[in-house]
């Protein structure tokens, strides 16, 4: 880098160290950090939860949290330094120059109040913009076209509930910019949103780049949407930079083991296989001076059980939350079959509110159902709910958790958690050191209670509780979504080795495709509580699938994709429910021809295995080229 | 780095039942104003249990000798029209206001707790039916309803811990149980439920212990309210009979005789008033160590 003048850097940090007291011992949250961004351009900062990187994004907004201080080194925004301004000034440089993108913009907005007033409410500096009413709508609606919001001048009038996650997200950033920001941060923007709404928002986002050209700052942990939107990378751990420059190169070739222990942790959706997880010891050693270790890269293939006996059989469930049925309305999940069988993991996906939890629940006994029979191990059928369920019927279908801060009641140690399932089903022969061993943690655990063990460990802890009943299916609901990349695969490869040991069968729930094609040996996929898809792995990841399949396919974003993709405008907007009659894509089919709208699609059987529900005939349903060349480019790398 | 990761290990290793309790007096004890409140609840409980010890005479016993002394000789306090020693009835007057508000205040919150219990467990109409009966109680006016309560049942303490527990059973239903619905939703609940648990084990063992902080806040604040009520409705005539030294009491019988014996009237306001500030003052301290906070630092 060849700087010279500190006018051209909209972010010059030096040497920062961030502490905060804890008792009479200091506590570094930031150490050491120097960080540099010219004007215009775009930093990601990556790293683990606790890294410190959502503490650098404050400090870029001049904000600490309470207790914290800058215990030495400075911070400079547009030449300011930012930690030396008082009170009125540092409002006006915050109103003035910089501007955050929060992660929920569902949380972040006034549920109170008009999206007008709430926009007028950020340009109110700005004179022209705020001078009579007319200026006041007329930026509004600009600021709101900006973000293509659908219908902006009706949105002004409209209060945040009445927005989807995407539109609200949207909202966030027409906010951000109206003051016409010089530095915009944002926090985890696309964290929370489906992979085609995050698509869509990453395009505007990149679009609102180039046309307004200001500096961003880009907090993720999601390396593949840093690669897609940054020019500069800063990795974090443990509140130091542990590497930093431009985002191509450092993805390309990390020079610290953790930043390529990141990249190689992570799922991909070209590659089947589950990735070696991330070797900490590893990194600490080469911290303290040892060699670069060797870059493990062996993906664990599963191999998927054959013609084993079922343990779940799902035949024409009906799920509908509406006790009168609505006109023109439709029930939340219609005509579902699913079969799980012992030792297989069968991947439930689809976006939010395709009705992957109800369909769960309603197999846990918890959510009652209109019509469907549920078989277990081909014999028993499952009652409606838990009370009119025998306890051996109980015991064989336990559920994991997405959260496990929420899954483990925090008053109750670890050992409280494992054995009352021991003692309520009478399983003998098990100790809870025995059922934690089973999930790889050490005995000693036994006495801690939640809030003494990290993420991975209590959803590991979640598993055991689930494991020591003996199952024969187990419902695990996006248990790996809330984990770090790190994290993830050793949970994942915990799962894999539990199914085959235990001969369990898994009905997987989530909304990452890298994940389904790592672990999973089949894969139905769900639209608006209707199976739109259904096959093995490789199927659906394969060259045929349905319109839907392709666009989740198409919208997901990945170290090493060329991102020249783009999502058409519309096609992140999800209809509230499910249409009464014809195909539930059908609003949102690139293929759509009149019959989608009225007549409910015929099963393509593609193969023995694979069954497409289209009108579409099946050779028109082979993708176009972008997925297949984007593993051909994949393939390359890893060679 | 390592020095940090030591420090996180050390707060977290502070929970569990006793380094909690030890946690939170710490905390109590840095403030001033929740200190004092102990000091003074403490003291109350004290000088009550240990009136028979310390009273110089027998808090019924007339004098018709002695009337209207004021301070000094075998009478610190001075006595009343009957005679009976003034500090002595004001320190036995104290078991009487902690003894039958406690006993209220305790099965009030112990009856609300679990009626909130059940409401938030099974939602619905039951909690429907629950919460509509609790707004209708809490509408009637507190001291209104007691009145009504001892006019037809009597006015002995058993009664008037009854009236107690009837009107304000239902205002600690209703903070209990926002309580209780706030834990209802969490994950751990949702898999007792599939594990197809009973109300009871549900919860005793999964949703009342992270609702126990809400509850002891809840008990000192009630506490504070039922002494005032009890000694109004002694002052009123309906609480307490004579000769039962009561502070309320007390003060109804010499308010009269206030230019006489001044210290008839005022010795049992002071203590009454001490006891309610110090109740105030214990309730506001133990919600800010266990409160809010504690809650945003174990479950986020």
């Amino acid at each position: 880098m060849s700087i010279t003048r500190n006018d051209d850097l909209a972010i010059d940090v030096k040497d920062l160290d961030i502490a905060y007291m804890s008792g009479k011992l200091r506590v570094n949250v930031l150490e050491n950090v120097s960080l540099q961004l010219r004007q215009g351009e775009v930093l990601g900062l990556v790293g683990e939860s606790g890294s410190g990187k959502s503490t650098m994004a404050g400090v870029l907004l001049a904000s600490l949290r309470t207790s914290s201080f800058v215990a030495s080194g400075t911070v400079h925004l547009d030449g300011m330094d930012v930690f030396k301004l008082k009170g009125r000034e540092l409002r006006e440089f915050r109103a003035s120059h910089v501007a955050l993108v929060p992660q929920n913009a569902g949380a972040a907005l006034t549920p109170t109040m008009r999206i007008g007033e709430q926009l007028e409410e950020s340009f109110r500096l700005d004179a022209t913009s705020s001078a009579t009413r007319d200026a006041r709508i007329r930026r509004s609606i600009e600021l709101l076209d900006l973000v293509r919001l659908p219908n902006s001048s009706g949105a002004l009038e409209k209060y945040p509930h009445q927005f989807s996650g995407g539109q609200q997200q949207r909202i966030g950033i027409a906010m951000a910019l109206a003051a016409r920001p010089k530095l915009l941060v944002l926090d985890e923007p696309t964290t929370g949103l489906d992979v085609v709404t995050q698509a869509a928002i990453l395009d505007t986002l990149k679009r609102l780049h180039q046309e307004l050209g200001m500096a961003m700052v880009m907090v993720s942990h999601d390396l593949g949407v840093i690669d897609k939107m940054c020019s500069r990378i800063a990795v974090f751990r443990r509140g130091r930079v542990v590497e930093e420059g431009e985002t191509s190169l450092i993805l390309r070739e990390p020079s610290h083991p953790y930043t390529q222990g990141l990249l190689d942790s992570v799922p991909r959706i070209t590659v089947p296989g589950i990735p070696p997880s991330l070797d900490d010891a590893a990194i600490d050693a080469f911290e303290h001076g040892a060699t670069m270790p060797p870059r493990e890269v062996s993906l664990y293939e599963r191999v998927a059980p054959e013609k084993t006996a079922s343990v779940l059989a799902i035949r024409g469930l009906t799920v509908d939350y509406d006790r009168k049925p609505k006109p023109g309305g439709a029930p939340t999940v219609l005509d579902f079959d699913l079969d799980v069988h012992a030792g297989e993991i069968v991947a439930l996906v689809g976006e939010s509110g395709s009705g992957k939890s109800t369909i769960a629940n309603v197999v846990a006994g918890l959510q009652r159902r209109q019509s469907g029979e549920l078989t277990l191990d081909t014999t028993t059928a499952l009652a409606p709910t838990v009370a009119h369920r025998s306890k051996a019927v109980r015991r064989a279908v336990q559920m994991i958790f997405q959260n496990a801060d929420t899954s483990l009641n925090p008053r109750r140690t670890v050992r409280d958690a494992i054995t009352r399932p021991l003692r309520l089903f009478n399983v003998r022969g098990l100790s809870a050191e025995e059922a934690l061993a089973e999930v790889g943690l050490p005995s000693g655990f036994t006495e801690r209670l939640p809030g003494q063990l990290s993420g991975g460990q209590r959803q590991r802890v979640g598993i055991a509780r689930a494991i020591s009943a003996r199952p024969s299916l187990v419902l695990a609901d996006e248990i790996v979504s809330a984990l770090d990349v790190s994290v993830q695969s050793s949970i994942l490869r915990l799962m894999d080795r539990l199914a085959r040991d235990n001969n369990l069968g898994f009905l997987f729930i989530t909304h990452d495709l890298a994940v389904v094609r790592s672990v999973a040996d089949r894969v139905v996929v769900l639209y608006l509580g209707r199976i739109v898809e259904e096959g093995t792995v490789s199927e659906i990841f394969g060259p045929v699938s349905h319109p839907y399949t392709s666009l989740l396919l198409a919208s997901v974003i990945e170290v090493g994709d060329d991102h020249s993709e783009t999502i058409a405008p519309g096609q992140d907007e999800v209809p509230a429910g499910p249409p009464a009659r014809g195909c539930p894509f059908a609003s949102r089919c690139p293929l759509v021809v009149e019959i989608c709208r009225t007549t409910k699609p015929p099963v393509i059987e593609a193969s023995s295995t694979h069954a497409i529900h289209c009108h579409v005939p099946v050779e028109k349903l082979r993708h176009s080229q972008t997925t297949s060349l984007r593993s051909a480019t994949r393939f390359q790398q890893t060679s | 780095m390592t020095a940090s990761t030591i420090v996180v290990e050390r707060l977290q290793s502070a929970r569990g039942f006793w380094p909690s309790v030890t946690r939170v007096a710490r905390s109590i004890l840095r403030s001033k104003p929740a200190t004092l409140g102990f000091v003074l609840v403490i003291l109350h409980i004290l000088l009550a249990v240990l009136a028979p010890l310390i009273a110089p005479g027998n808090p019924t016993q007339n004098n018709a000798a002695a009337i209207l002394q004021l301070p000094g000789g075998p009478y610190p306090l001075g006595t009343d029209t009957l005679g009976r020693d003034i500090l002595s009835r004001t320190l036995y007057g104290g078991q009487y206001a902690l003894a039958v508000s406690f006993a209220s205040t305790a099965l009030a919150v112990l009856l609300g707790t679990v009626i909130a219990g059940v409401a938030a467990f099974y939602g619905g109409w039951v909690d429907q039916v629950i919460t509509r009966l609790v707004d209708s109680v809490i509408a009637v006016p507190a001291i209104l309803a007691m009145l009504v309560l001892v006019t037809v049942f009597g006015s002995g303490p058993e009664v008037i811990v009854l009236a107690v527990v009837v009107v304000y059973t239902g205002g600690v239903t209703r903070v209990v149980r926002a309580a209780a619905m706030d834990v209802m939703p969490k994950d751990f609940i949702v898999a007792a439920r599939a594990r197809g648990e009973g109300v009871f084990y549900i919860l005793s063992r999964e949703v009342f212990p992270n609702i126990l902080d809400v509850v002891l806040v809840e008990f000192a604040m009630r506490a504070s309210w039922v002494v005032l009520l009890v000694s109004s409705l002694s002052f009123l005539g309906f609480g307490a009979n004579p000769p039962t030294p009561d502070w309320g009491l007390m003060v109804a019988e010499n308010r009269s005789l206030m230019a006489v014996v001044p210290l008839a009237t005022l010795a049992p306001i002071v203590f009454l008033a001490s006891l309610i500030v110090g109740l105030n003052l214990a309730a506001d301290g133990l919600a800010k160590s266990l409160g809010v906070d504690r809650m945003k630092e174990i479950l986020g």
